[in-house]
């Protein structure tokens, strides 16, 4: 038990995020659970509008205005990098612009976006990005003589400038920009779609946080500058042990990278699992119609795409009982509409909130 | 997908089926201000542009032996505390200031005329051409030399709120239809501009760079001293008119031009092209259509400028010139020390050349919210 | 304007024998002038499209990929004329423009802005973009009927005719008086699939049609198409850069590369057998949805070559692993090295290349 909750970074718990607009409220998070372990990669997928991204910003604290978090909690376990002590912080309770949230973000907990860019900003060159990011968070341990004894204290100054252009043009070179001497240079108009993905990753490493929040990374991109950068990303994970939460909508590219997935739909965790158990042995119907829906490159049939009949329902008249009866296929009358299913565990590791998985009374 | 934009997209699903005009109209009917400064609006031109006759309690040449007079006060109350439900001036008399050695007028407690609606006056011709003699307030015309003057007269004896009400016509109009031939002219070689490219938008852009290089003033001086001083007073109007709509189309055409540039890659235009409409069919149904708001925003707020405008040239003497009374021609005649040092009451058009700017802009940023009807909030 | 009156361009085309085509393009061109300074001097040109061949069969769907700024886009709307083209032929075999009724080959990128016209009755496009291909001032009916009106067919039954289709492609009656913006993007997708469809065109062209649609939408979308393809006999060029959707969807399957085809065949073939190294190394670098998957990826170093500065000789080499010498001096050809298979490749013959 010990040991769990030592190697746990993140764990949001019951999450809840609403949106007060002029209709009414949305609910766009309700009732999110997640487990993020240091240096594991938790894939996040679902549809346009099921919470995906908001979850990644509540993590961040920051939730765009009118939106606001409601309910739940979101640990983390937050080490001390000196002494190595652990310390729990709820994220939900700090002051968003506070000093601590600050150093988290972007310090402790890095993020890229799905469009490089607008991330950028286009009077910054791609170092000047790069030494912001570091000046701001990277701090150089320094040794120093004591009197008394012959010891060596460890210390943390900021770093100077031409360290941070030595940082830039090393982690350029990491995320595989070719001649980062010159490209440290460059504005982000000079740039190609992929290298400013890269940069952006670039920036988001540089501060060597423990966490990385990928939110559509690839989306934008080509396939060929896909894969490329899925193996920078790959790569710096093993050389850096770094947590990863891949936020897409592609199952192709969670299936190469997470190691457990999360399925989302309407604002709540709808199954999550380990990556081979979700693909093989889905048991929420949701995730089974997703994952039947999808063409498969290298199999092609004469047969009609399986669908998930009608549409994500309209979030100010959310249906009763389980959200996703009014297009499920194993829809159970007078059950299914009526009671709100609960997290259950199915297996081991493998959670469904689904009644066909749970003993109720009706 | 950011997290913002997606409860709005939701939203927009469970309103009624509404044209997009109709979602402007109910979000501009909930901006207060807009509202209140679009209903000053209305107000100012239906009682100075249509029935100016009628609101003025005098003619506008009609004169008085009341000479730089100053404004009587509406009272209820009189000298010896008596209340009347009905509102009453004291007459004017007149006396020599000893110290001054000019003449000024009092107000006399003796003498009151009470102030009756809908009393006969001056007859006028409404709407020019129905022949009336109603005024919507005045004095018993039956007492020999009752006068009615609650903004004073100036030195010519003529009632000065009425003049103010038969300039606002000249004033407010001028504006209006300014703004309208700006608009058309503005959008037309805009849209033709953007739509086609090429040389003819090298033409249009370039002239309209060399009209926005003039300095404003010594291009309206020197287009209004062409006008010839024989001229009706009518033709004199009409042409300072176009004088402003064509100083000022500039700034519209490249603003319609740049929204066209990025319509015209739309794909809905895309669409349309792919499906034989011809090229009028697109810049009619698909593309000003999709600049119209945008238009009657910026003409709104700019309408104010061309009031100002107008103000300015009478002032400097080079618009209107009297017999026409606007509402610069009323400044001019205030422009002296004289007139501000002894008959201030000629200051009132201020205050009226304000409220009209003011509620076009209020009336514009309201309009500018409730064109983006598909955005927040 | 009377259709019997216009004569169709008499052309000097020979259809190839083998096949009931529709469409034959043949070395198509479209460069787009780069204009610098103020007097708009032509300093180069942007080849989007650089001498491209290929056809269409009857009742049959092309795929056509490539990555960003490979010309696909561009070919889809040159074909139809919303780009002048700048060289090359376009066959098409029209009804309209025949004075008997019986279909006949004429050659688009030739006709005139009155025959265009009428030809375009027959060819219909759908667009990417569910929330810019329609437009927000127009009502669905009005979106729906615009063709019908553009070329005079608007009649009294024609509402029906619209209601029907909206019901054809899963929309109801009574969403005929709404606008674009009260829909979800699938639903939106649906009236502009309803707009393509309502001059019974032959041909139709997707441009990207479910690439902004999510992944449950975009399995009823393409079901939908499938299904309106056997209903009205139609032709699909499927714009797209998702290759599993293209080998779902197509037929037959045309890679293109900075401007140039690099390989057609049929979708199984191509999927299973290139003949083409750069076919090879897309096709590895999808993402497969399947984590027990061995991935054998080609990556692809750096990036598309610029098509206003395009590299020497075939315009892969840079980035091909097998490239040789001549790979950077000559531009490949594109043949038919096996039947119905063609390749623009100088080492096509002696590769054996990995399929999915």
């Amino acid at each position: 038990m010990e040991s769990i909750s030592k190697d746990l970074f993140i764990e949001v718990k019951d999450l809840h995020v609403e949106f007060d607009v002029r209709a009414g409220i949305v609910k766009a998070v309700d009732g999110m659970f997640l487990e993020i372990r240091r240096g594991q990669t938790v894939g996040v997928i679902g549809e346009s509008g099921c919470g995906k991204s908001v979850t990644a910003r509540a993590i961040m604290n920051m939730i765009p205005k009118p939106g606001k978090i409601t309910g739940g909690e979101i640990l983390y376990h937050r080490r001390n990098r000196e002494t190595g002590e652990v310390q729990t912080i709820d994220i939900t309770k700090l002051d968003p612009d506070g000093e601590i949230i600050r150093q988290i973000r972007g310090g402790e907990i890095g993020m890229i976006f799905q469009e490089p860019m607008s991330s950028l900003t286009p009077v910054y060159t791609a170092g000047q990005h790069i030494y912001e990011a570091v000046s701001l968070h990277r701090l150089i341990p320094v040794k120093k003589l004591g009197d008394q004894m012959v010891e060596t204290i460890v210390a943390h100054r900021k770093v100077t400038k031409e360290e941070a252009r030595e940082i830039a043009v090393e982690m350029l070179r990491k995320v595989g920009i070719p001649k980062p001497e010159q490209r440290v240079d460059s504005y982000p108009h000079q740039l190609s779609g992929g290298q400013r993905q890269r940069v952006m990753i670039a920036i988001a490493l540089s501060c060597q946080p423990e966490m990385l929040i990928a939110d559509e990374p690839t989306t934008a991109l080509d396939v060929s500058i896909e894969a490329q950068i899925l193996d920078v990303m790959r790569d710096l994970q093993n050389t850096v042990n770094m947590a990863i939460m891949f936020i897409t909508h592609n199952l192709g590219v969670v299936a190469e990278m997470a190691e457990e997935i999360v399925v989302m739909y309407m604002g709540k965790q709808v199954e999550r699992a380990r990556v081979v158990d979700l693909f093989y042995k889905p048991k929420h119907p949701y995730t089974q119609a997703l994952l039947r829906s999808i063409p498969r490159i290298g199999k092609k049939s004469d047969v009609r795409l399986a669908t998930i009949e009608g549409m994500v329902p309209d979030p100010f008249h959310l249906p009763t009982g389980c959200v996703f009866h009014p297009r499920c296929p194993m829809f159970m009358p007078g059950k299914c509409d009526k009671i709100e299913p609960s997290n259950i565990q199915v297996d081991d590791h493998h959670w469904a909130r689904c009644l066909l998985y749970e003993e109720v009374k009706v | 997908m950011t997290a913002a934009t997606l409860p709005t997209k939701k939203s927009q699903a469970r309103q009624v089926s509404q044209s997009y005009w109709s979602l402007v109209w109910w979000k501009f009917k909930k901006n207060r201000i807009a509202v209140i400064g679009g209903i000053i609006l209305i107000l100012m031109y239906f009682c100075m542009a249509v029935i100016p006759e009628f609101i003025a309690p005098y003619a506008l040449e009609r004169k008085s032996s009341f000479t730089e007079a100053r404004p009587q006060t509406i009272r209820f109350i009189d000298a010896q505390g008596n209340f009347s439900l009905r509102p009453f001036v004291y007459g004017l008399e007149r006396k020599i200031d000893e110290q001054l050695r000019r003449r000024t007028y009092v107000e006399n407690p003796q003498v009151k005329y009470y102030i009756y609606f809908f009393v006969k006056g001056d007859p006028y011709k409404l709407l020019g051409f129905i022949p009336w003699d109603r005024h919507l307030f005045g004095v018993d015309p039956s007492i020999k030399d009752a006068h009615i003057y609650i903004m004073g007269t100036d030195s010519n004896g003529r009632d000065f709120f009425s003049r103010i009400i038969y300039g606002g016509r000249l004033s407010l109009l001028i504006g209006l239809i300014g703004q309208l031939l700006t608009i058309i002219l503005g959008s037309i070689l805009g849209a033709i501009s953007g739509y086609y490219g090429g040389a003819i938008d090298m033409f249009v852009q370039r002239f309209t760079e060399f009209l926005n290089a003039f300095p404003d003033i010594p291009l309206f001086m020197a287009l209004a001293a062409a006008i010839p001083k024989y001229w009706s007073p009518i033709t004199v109007y009409f042409m300072l008119t176009l004088i402003l709509a064509f100083v000022r189309w500039g700034g519209l055409a490249r603003q319609v031009r740049g929204l066209i540039l990025s319509l015209r890659e739309r794909e809905y235009v895309l669409a349309a092209k792919s499906a034989g409409a011809s090229d009028s069919r697109i810049m009619f149904r698909h593309l000003l259509p999709g600049t119209m708001s945008h238009v009657i925003v910026i003409a709104t707020l700019s309408i104010p400028g061309m009031i100002l405008s107008e103000t300015a040239l009478s002032w400097l003497g080079l618009g209107l010139r009297p017999p026409l009374t606007s509402w610069g021609v009323l400044l001019q005649e205030a422009g002296t020390v004289y007139a501000i040092r002894f008959a201030a009451w000629q200051l009132w058009t201020i205050p009226f050349i304000l409220a009209t700017i003011m509620a076009y802009n209020m009336l514009g940023d309201g309009l500018r919210d409730a064109m983006d009807p598909y955005s927040a909030r | 304007m009377s259709e019997a009156a216009t004569v169709a361009t008499p052309s000097t085309y020979n259809p190839p024998k083998d096949g009931n085509l529709l469409l034959d393009v043949r070395g198509l061109k479209k460069y787009f002038p780069i204009q610098k300074g103020l007097l708009r001097r032509v300093v180069g040109y942007v080849k989007a499209v650089d001498d491209v061949t290929f056809f269409v069969r009857e009742g049959e769907t092309l795929g056509l990929v490539g990555e960003s700024g490979c010309g696909k886009t561009t070919a889809g709307r040159t074909i139809i004329r919303l780009y002048e083209p700048t060289g090359g032929e376009v066959y098409f075999k029209s009804r309209v423009l025949s004075p008997s009724g019986e279909p006949q080959w004429v050659n688009m990128a030739a006709l005139d802005r009155a025959q265009m016209k009428l030809v375009r009755q027959e060819i219909a496009m759908i667009f990417q973009d569910p929330i810019n291909s329609l437009n927000p001032r127009m009502s669905v009916g009005d979106i729906v009927a615009e063709p019908m009106v553009i070329h005079g067919k608007y009649g009294p039954d024609s509402e029906q005719v619209i209601i029907s289709l909206l019901e054809r492609v899963g929309l109801r009656a009574d969403h005929l008086r709404r606008y674009p913006h009260e829909f979800s993007g699938g639903q939106r997708q649906r009236i502009g699939i309803a707009r393509a469809l309502s001059m019974n065109p032959r041909l139709v062209i997707c441009d990207e049609p479910v690439s902004a649609l999510d992944v449950s939408i975009q399995a009823q979308t393409l079901n939908l198409l499938q299904d309106l393809q056997k209903d009205f006999n139609l032709s699909y060029i499927f714009v797209a850069h998702d290759l599993s959707v293209v080998q779902h969807i197509s037929d037959r399957v045309a890679v293109m590369y900075v401007g140039k085809m690099v390989e057609m065949a049929d979708a199984e073939e191509l999927y299973t057998a290139p003949l083409h190294p750069y076919t090879e190394a897309l096709m590895s670098a999808v993402p497969k949805p399947d984590p027990l998957y061995k991935s054998e990826r080609i990556i692809m170093q750096g990036d598309v070559a610029d098509p206003s500065n395009p590299p020497s000789g075939c315009y892969f080499h840079p980035r091909c692993r097998y490239a040789v010498d001549i790979c950077k001096t000559k531009t490949p050809e594109f043949r038919e090295l096996k039947p119905d298979h063609y390749v623009a490749c100088h080492r096509a013959e002696e590769l054996k290349l990995r399929g999915v």
